[in-house]
């Protein structure tokens, strides 16, 4: 190779090296072959994973409402003391061996589902209130909570059908 | 550089007739932004992933009817104040009353106007 051709492949070079600054000053948008040198890595359409088996519980509960809870039905004129009383009452009640529960839920619950005998359905854990799936994912299938559980509708015996 | 446009609000339409949840999701949609579920599993479903402004529920439903579904979907985290409006063919008045007792915000009898529940929907989610 002689030293004219090697000095004109060296400032052909050096031509290829200034284009690429000067369309960027110039705000031109920069020729594809520029991009294509670099590309910026496009991330493929990954499927999302299918989403983990969520653990599912069906149950019912007895809801003892107070005057001033959420979405109280008007009628209910006792205090919160008074509720977390009858709910403790209840509770006991309805962990007897052979206590009726869908029966205790239609004569004494203040939610909408009294009518059911309380059923609220299947639900998963995120389906649910905090303080209310805590304590139903807690229990055993066919076991009823111990001690009421505050939400803001008021105090729930819950009992785990499934 | 305008702002982001102010996001729709969300209505989850619940009716086991799915003309009738397709009627209101067609009227509804040019104003917000609509899932319609034809039973109360889809809908909790749905309400557990994309918590609605305000839900519409038929009350007769085969399963969980619509004052169950309330119920449900008040439980769900985040949902306890949920407006709800009732939607059915019973006119009976201790329904309506059901209704109101479990916080609805309007209870409308079948048929209905589409313009009418248009309206009680705007009122609703305002």
């Amino acid at each position: 190779m002689n030293k004219s051709l090697l000095l004109c492949l060296v400032l052909c070079a050096g031509c290829a090296d200034l284009t690429a600054p000067q369309i960027d000053s110039n705000d031109r948008p920069k020729p594809q072959t520029v991009k294509a040198a670099a590309p910026a890595p496009t991330p493929a359409p990954t499927p999302a994973p299918p989403p983990a088996a969520e653990e599912k519980i069906t149950a019912s509960h007895i809801l003892i409402a107070y005057k001033g809870a959420q979405r109280a039905n008007p009628k209910v004129t006792r205090t919160k003391e008074q509720a977390k009383a009858e709910a403790e009452k209840l509770a006991k009640e309805a962990a007897k061996p052979g206590a009726d529960f869908a029966e205790l839920a239609k004569k004494n619950s203040d939610g909408p589902s009294a009518p059911r005998g309380g059923s609220l359905g299947e639900f998963g854990k995120g389906q649910m209130v905090k303080p209310f799936a805590d304590a139903a994912f807690a229990l055993k299938p066919g076991e009823v909570t111990s001690a009421p559980v505050e939400t803001g509708f008021g105090f729930h015996i819950i009992k785990r059908d499934k | 550089m305008q702002g982001p446009e102010p996001r729709k609000r969300r209505i989850l339409i619940v009716d086991d007739d799915p003309d009738i949840a397709r009627l209101l999701g067609r009227a509804l949609m040019a104003d917000y932004q609509v899932d319609v579920a034809l039973n109360a599993a889809d809908a909790l479903a749905i309400a557990s992933k994309q918590a609605p402004d305000l839900a519409l529920l038929d009350v007769m439903m085969p399963g969980v009817d619509g004052f169950g579904l309330a119920e449900r979907l008040r439980l769900l985290p985040g949902l306890s104040r949920l407006p709800l409006i009732f939607l059915t063919a019973k006119g009976d008045a201790r329904d309506q009353i059901r209704g109101i007792q479990v916080g609805a915000k309007h209870y409308i009898t079948k048929p209905f106007r589409l313009g009418d529940v248009i309206e009680k929907v705007k009122k609703a989610v305002k």
